[in-house]
């Protein structure tokens, strides 16, 4: 087996960093991609020989990422985001672009082998859209005209000296603190305690940066206090979960289990793969320590054996930036033995995801950490509190989640309860994207601002000469708010209440009250120019494509709605398919094993009984009985 | 066992009932006469609950947080907290107090809408898929499926006619990938060489490249696939499964008596699948054990009676028979392939010609699962029955010493090779011998008279295996022209021995006349009245024996020395 | 119970005794006939009309591509009230490569005409419409296998259906299309 040395020292280090050896395969299979170019059938079983398992567990995981690849592709690898924000803002005629001045079909190699391409699903950068990727850096808003420039500039390999072209990872190393020159990155009413320092000026990822603003101090005083004391914490500060689910963190802790005598792990969940989503990006990218500070107390609270951080592949940059972050507290001693001079010791471990949105659930993200196909489990039994990794007990929150640990036991659990109002403490990260003047992520108390606000005021309204048609308050996951809808009935408090989609409070029972979900706090926006029926297509193909497949009514209900949809796109439309989706999607829900069903079942549902007219307008434009079985001439587009 | 008392009450769709203790739902309600459909579910194998057709209604009596009390509704009975969302019927065990719906409209829109989705990308096979006519999808698409399709859009292609290894054919597109393949090879079987790849509704079952599904329990994937996905090469496009007689026998194989079902059409044999008995087998049987119906066709199969190399109608040759072992140097070989009556004849006739009784052992290696290491069937009947009183080894060199001395000049050979067990040519020369056996071998060409006897198919017996359980098994097709069940043969050959007249008897009657020998663990059984998963003897002084088996699925030799005939190597 | 009517007969009159009045009618009745367009079919010269859903012998059809449509799934040999059908069901060799998709064909199909009763259930069960009852009424022979039809007579008297399902043609497109062969084990790539 033909490899670098360099890459043999660097498997052989990942299989000792993990309790269990399979939990190795992922990493040891982008260790071999990476010198190889490809993973290859020898190595294959080279991989299964090193970790005791059989080929047959290797090949699974290898067919089952998109980022793994079999066979070599071209010299450089362009990825193109499809998923709705940016497709919105022209994606697709991006990727046309490409595939004319590179000579290369989507999903292709070029000719001459120097480039391949193809169509990626969101790589949560949406609010600059559309996002190219070439190999591992992240090139934004490649629309129009200047994605005919990025395109001759690839070809004629000036891309990296291109003044015009940086890419994010090149923004956060030059520090340039204001990576979006159209969002003003500070509105007012935002409250920045998560974003505080990500995109000030002359701020660094570095430790030495991190120090200066009296970095690590908290996990320093968090150590002498008891563990139970930061649970306690964490509960009176009733922060709820930042990844989508909006459980409360206080109360998972509460119910891990402290006395099965099996080790307890604490996992970060990085892996951002919501449409619509880009929160978790910039705290990696720009202010990883803070992360690692809210992690180590958090794993000191919970006396976690061992923390990982689950970061999805595409992240190429942000993992290493974790990596050299960690190496440098550890240096420091606030990560590893010993933290901070305790008798506490944890070590954190990045492990690298490969291109599955499922990871992002928690019981596929376990799977996935222990080396297998990332299919979430049943629940009962195996709850990750009681049955997590390893089947021990775990603890699974979003980066968001844990760095509001830090600033909880910075400023005490009860003054943190104070921002925000009852039920919805703290601040939250909103992520804006689609057709507004100036898409970008915020930072507001919960409940300081509405949808409208954020829309009209914060980020300077609809594109010239559009009105709102339609929002997505929650990553897509989330069902559709439709402009012009109202919204009656009474809280949770019991206050009535009458909103329009503008006075829809941005928190976590806001969007719940209007009949949608905060989710994972990704917003995109809509104007009248979108077809309702196209949106939907893109958004099916998204979940039909990441679909574990592990059970029956997701597996086979989402790539239906998707060629229901497809086929409605491209004049196949029957008088039929908009009530058949209704029926699809009703009975999806609530009959999967993870949240995926609802997942994929919502926008359905919301889209086709609130947008009707869009699909029967496609029906109606269609004659009945296209030729059957109909063949789309492509995926589905928007135009 | 104590398990019967062990059971809690459940309230299954308005009616109290009492169920098993920690049993799964579908499990729980089957003797209620209530079917929860499944695919994904094997009792023998780990829960998985992905094809989510068993999703019932459930809820639990309501108690209050602070109190622990239960919460009463207006009519003051207590209120049941209903979950959300319909849970998984084999995954969810019973409680006191649990409330199942299994037949409301909300479960029959769950069966309805998971058939649906089944039955989406599920190539239209039918006619030519062996499952037919016992196929899972056939039959709750029939109960709870829609009746027509919605679909219509173009269906996933995926390959087809794969072959995954020497006996099991695999077609992609009929999964339903529910994984009991995959389960058995990793947790039974112990060779993983099954899994999924791709993701999604384009995910497909496959064998590694280069590794085959070839290991000697195979066909069970077969038998587990709800759908024609795995299918049997043996069995594929020979009969089907509507015109199959079933019929319960025993594998002959080994000492563990797989239970299993004979599928017979017209007097052919078309297959053998294993029939569950949780205490012997499972649900499973070796792929060599299903082979062994191939003797009944085989081109060296014994299918008249002969002596010398003549003919003869039944009567000749019992004549000649007779004549031959009316000599004062007899010596009767019997085997541990013949069932226990016919051991039991044999031992009249033993005792009648005051003839020494030889057996040899066939031994082999041990897989740890269903095939033990001593490679006949009832070798303990020998022992009940009194043919042999001590555990034989695996040659007949003391009988071949007699041999070559000359006492010992006529031979009555049952099923046996003589050649094949340490006899030599030599030894035979001169030495006359009659052979009752299904296959032609060295021995019955050598034979004076040939005697043909009768497969385990083609005649009903008993057998006892290495857990001292006595299994019956029963005739599926007639043997060859003008044959005898073996029994009903060594029967009139001691008549005819006697000089009397052959008295027809029954099994029941033989089996009153075992019991009667002082003793006998055989005791108290008609042949009718031993039940279809066999019952256990008391081994009494044949406990401390020096049986070759060490360890099998439900056997373990250190237990059964102790006093426990079986012990279970799975936790169930 | 039925209700029994006592019909009374009436006396014949002094006419009627004569019986010469019911003579006379019954001859014109003849002679009128005669005149009338006649009815009677000459068999075997004239053959009778068929209607479109007679049921004669049963017979094997191929498809426009003169493909045998059969494929044994022995439905029809299940449901014969008779007993008549007897099928051995077979596989297709690899070495038509052009049928190998369909993967079954029956080795032996033979019909006995002697235990048919043309009762049609064969033809509606059929899930392939493989086998359909035609218009052959007339059907003798001199010796009982005569009256056995093997597969090569129902299909020669069969002839072809002129349907446009194509369904297994239409399948090894489908599969062409994405690379897999009529039989192989290449997997299905990721889009």
């Amino acid at each position: 087996m033909e490899l670098n040395k360099e890459t043999r020292t660097r498997i052989r280090e990942a299989i000792k960093r993990y309790p269990i050896k399979r939990s190795a395969v992922l990493p040891l299979l982008h260790l071999v991609q990476e010198d190889q170019g490809y993973v290859s059938d020898e190595a294959i079983e080279w991989i299964a020989s090193q970790l005791e398992l059989e080929p047959i567990n290797v090949y699974e995981l290898l067919t089952f990422y998109p980022m793994l690849r079999r066979k070599p592709l071209g010299k450089k690898h362009v990825r193109v985001c499809r998923t709705l924000s940016c497709a919105l803002r022209g994606a697709h005629r991006t990727c046309a672009t490409l595939e004319t001045e590179l000579d290369c079909k989507e999903g292709d190699v070029s000719e001459d082998g120097e480039f391949s391409l193809e169509y990626v699903e969101c790589q949560a950068s949406c609010g600059t859209g559309p996002v190219v990727l070439v190999d591992e850096l992240t090139y934004e808003e490649v629309e129009g005209e200047k994605a005919l420039r990025f395109a001759r500039s690839l070809k004629d390999r000036n891309l990296g000296s291109d003044p015009d072209f940086i890419s994010y990872e090149e923004k956060v190393e030059a520090g340039l603190g204001e990576p979006h020159e159209k969002a003003p990155h500070s509105a007012p009413r935002e409250k920045k305690i998560i974003l505080q320092h990500a995109d000030a000026r002359a701020y660094r990822n570095d430790l030495k940066t991190y120090l200066a603003k009296d970095g690590y101090e908290t996990l320093k005083k968090a150590v002498r206090r008891k563990p139970e004391d930061i649970c306690a914490e964490v509960e009176a500060s009733g922060v709820r979960g930042r990844g989508g689910a909006g459980f409360p963190a206080g109360m998972k802790w509460k119910f891990l289990d402290r006395r099965s005598g099996n080790p307890i792990y604490l996992i970060c969940n990085a892996d951002e793969s919501e449409p619509g989503t880009f929160k978790d990006r910039q705290i990696i990218y720009k202010d990883p320590h803070q992360l690692i500070e809210g992690m180590m107390i958090a794993a000191y609270a919970i006396q976690a054996k061992l923390a990982f951080i689950y970061i999805r592949g595409e992240f190429f940059e942000g993992a290493r930036i974790l990596e050299k972050a960690i190496a440098d507290a550890k240096a420091q001693g606030f990560v590893g033995e010993n933290v901070a001079g305790s008798k506490y010791s944890c070590e954190i471990v990045v492990h690298r995801g490969a291109g599955a949105y499922i990871c992002g659930e928690e019981t596929g993200l376990i799977e996935s950490l222990e080396g297998k196909r990332p299919y979430p489990r049943i629940k009962p039994p195996f709850f990750p509190a009681a049955l997590g990794l390893y089947q021990c007990p775990t603890i699974v929150n979003n980066v968001e989640t844990l760095c509001n640990v830090k600033h909880i036991v910075d400023m005490g659990g009860n003054r943190y309860s104070k921002l925000g109002h009852a039920g919805n403490t703290g601040t939250r990260i909103w992520c804006v994207s689609g057709q507004v003047k100036r898409p970008g992520y915020y930072e507001f108390p919960n409940g300081a601002v509405t949808l409208g606000e954020i829309i009209y005021d914060v980020c300077g309204g609809l594109l010239p000469g559009r009105t709102l048609k339609a929002v997505i308050p929650g990553g897509s996951s989330a069902k559709v708010l439709r402009a012009g809808e109202r919204f009656q009935g009474k809280l949770k408090n019991g206050t009535a209440f009458d909103w329009g989609i503008e006075d829809v409070p941005l928190d976590f029972d806001g969007p719940m009250a209007a009949g949608s979900m905060s989710g994972s706090g990704g917003i995109i926006v809509m104007d009248d120019g979108v077809d309702m029926v196209e949106a939907l297509a893109n958004v099916s193909y998204f979940y039909a494509h990441e679909s574990c497949g592990q059970c029956t009514p997701c597996r086979e209900g989402s790539l239906w709605m998707k060629k229901i949809t497809t086929r409605m796109t491209q004049g196949g439309a029957r008088v039929d398919d908009p009530d058949l989706l209704l029926s699809i999607a009703n009975q999806i829900e609530g009959r999967t094993i993870c949240a995926f069903g609802e997942a994929c079942a919502w926008p359905v549902q919301s889209f086709v009984s609130k947008f009707r007219e869009d699909f029967d307008a496609k029906t109606d434009s269609s004659p009945d009985g296209a030729q059957l079985p109909f063949t789309p001439a492509s995926e589905p587009v928007i135009k | 066992m104590s398990e019967e008392n062990n059971t809690v009450t459940i309230n299954l769709d308005g009616d109290d009932v009492q169920v098993t203790a920690g049993a799964n739902l579908i499990e729980a309600v089957a003797p209620h006469g209530k079917e929860i459909p499944h695919y994904c579910y094997h009792p023998k194998l780990s829960v998985v609950g992905n094809c989510r057709m068993c999703l019932v209604e459930m809820g639990m009596p309501m108690k209050d947080r602070a109190t622990g009390e239960p919460i009463l509704d207006e009519n003051g009975e207590v209120k049941i907290g209903w979950m959300p969302k319909p849970v998984i019927g084999c995954g969810t065990n019973v409680a006191p107090g649990m409330h199942v719906r299994t037949d409301s409209e909300l479960v029959h829109d769950c069966r309805n809408g998971v058939m649906e989705f089944l039955l989406v990308n599920h190539p239209l096979d039918c006619p030519i898929c062996d499952q037919a006519g016992e196929c899972g999808l056939q039959e709750f698409a029939l109960d709870y499926g829609r009746g027509y399709s919605r679909f219509v859009e173009e269906k996933n292609v995926k390959p087809k006619q794969v072959e995954l290894g020497p006996r099991v054919v695999l077609d992609d597109e009929r999964c339903i990938l529910c994984s009991r393949c995959i389960r058995f090879c990793q947790e039974v079987a112990d060779d993983d060489v099954l899994g999924f790849v791709d993701r999604g509704s384009h995910s497909t079952l496959t064998c590694y490249p280069g590794k085959s599904l070839e290991n000697n329990y195979s066909l069970n994937t077969v038998d587990i696939c709800p759908v024609g996905a795995l299918t049997s090469k043996d069995f594929r496009f020979r009969m089907r499964a509507w015109f199959l007689k079933e019929t319960p026998t025993i594998c002959s194989e080994s000492s563990v008596g797989c239970n299993a079902t004979v599928s017979s059409r017209e007097g052919v044999v078309h297959r053998i699948t294993p029939r569950r008995n949780d205490a012997v087998n499972d649900t499973w049987m070796t792929d060599s054990g299903r082979s062994l119906y191939k003797e009944i066709d085989h081109k060296d199969r014994i299918r008249s009676f002969r002596v010398g190399s003549k003919e003869v109608s039944v009567s000749e040759a019992l004549e000649a028979a007779t004549n031959l072992l009316g000599s004062s140097k007899v010596a009767l070989v019997g085997s541990g392939s013949c069932s226990v009556e016919e051991q039991f004849s044999l031992k009249k006739i033993s005792d009648y010609l005051d003839a020494p009784t030889y057996l040899a052992g066939h031994f082999g290696e041990e897989d740890g699962l269903l095939l033990s290491a001593d490679r006949t069937p009832n070798l303990r009947g020998a022992l009940a029955t009194g043919l042999i009183s001590k555990y034989p080894s695996d040659n007949l060199k003391s009988l071949g010493r007699r041999l070559a001395k000359g006492e010992i000049n006529t031979l009555l050979c049952v099923r046996e090779d003589l050649l094949d067990v340490g006899l030599t040519p030599t030894q035979l020369k001169g030495v006359r011998i009659v052979y009752l056996g299904t296959l032609e071998n060295q021995t019955s060409r050598m034979a004076k008279v040939v005697l043909p006897a009768l497969t385990t198919f083609e005649r009903s017996g008993s057998f006892i295996n290495l857990q001292f359980r006595l299994q019956k098994f029963l005739q599926a097709i007639p043997g060859p022209a003008g044959t005898l069940p073996d029994v009903f043969l060594l029967n009139q050959l001691l008549a005819e021995l006697r000089k009397e007249p052959a008295t027809p008897f029954s099994m029941d009657e033989i089996w009153t006349e075992m019991g009667k020998r002082r003793g006998s663990i055989l005791k108290g059984f008609t042949f009718g009245e031993i039940p279809l998963d066999g019952v256990l003897l008391d081994p009494g002084k044949f406990r401390a024996f020096p049986y070759v088996e060490r360890k099998n699925l439900h056997f373990n030799l250190s237990d059964f020395r102790k006093g426990s005939n079986t012990s279970s190597q799975q936790a169930t | 119970m039925a209700k029994t009517k006592v019909m009374e007969r009436k006396p014949l009159s002094w006419a009627e005794r004569t019986y010469l009045p019911q003579i006379i009618t019954g001859l014109l009745t003849t002679f009128r006939n005669l005149f009338r367009p006649k009815v009677t079919l000459q068999y075997p010269d004239e053959r009778p009309r068929i209607p479109n859903d007679y049921r004669g012998v049963p017979t094997l059809v191929k498809d426009p591509n003169e493909r045998e449509k059969c494929v044994s799934c022995q439905l029809c040999e299940f449901v014969c009230p008779p007993k008549a059908i007897r099928i051995t069901p077979g596989a297709i060799s690899t070495e038509e490569t052009d049928r190998t998709h369909v993967e079954k064909a029956p080795k032996e199909f033979e019909i006995n005409m002697l235990r048919c009763i043309y009762c049609g259930y064969c033809e509606e069960v059929c899930p392939e419409e493989a086998i359909f009852l035609q218009d052959i009424y007339s059907l003798n022979g001199y010796t009982r296998e005569q009256m056995q039809f093997n597969k090569e007579k129902l299909y020669e008297l069969g002839g072809v259906l002129p349907d446009q399902h194509f369904k297994w043609d239409k399948k090894r497109a489908a599969a062409e299309k994405i690379g897999l062969g009529s039989s192989s084990d290449e997997e299905t790539e990721e889009e």
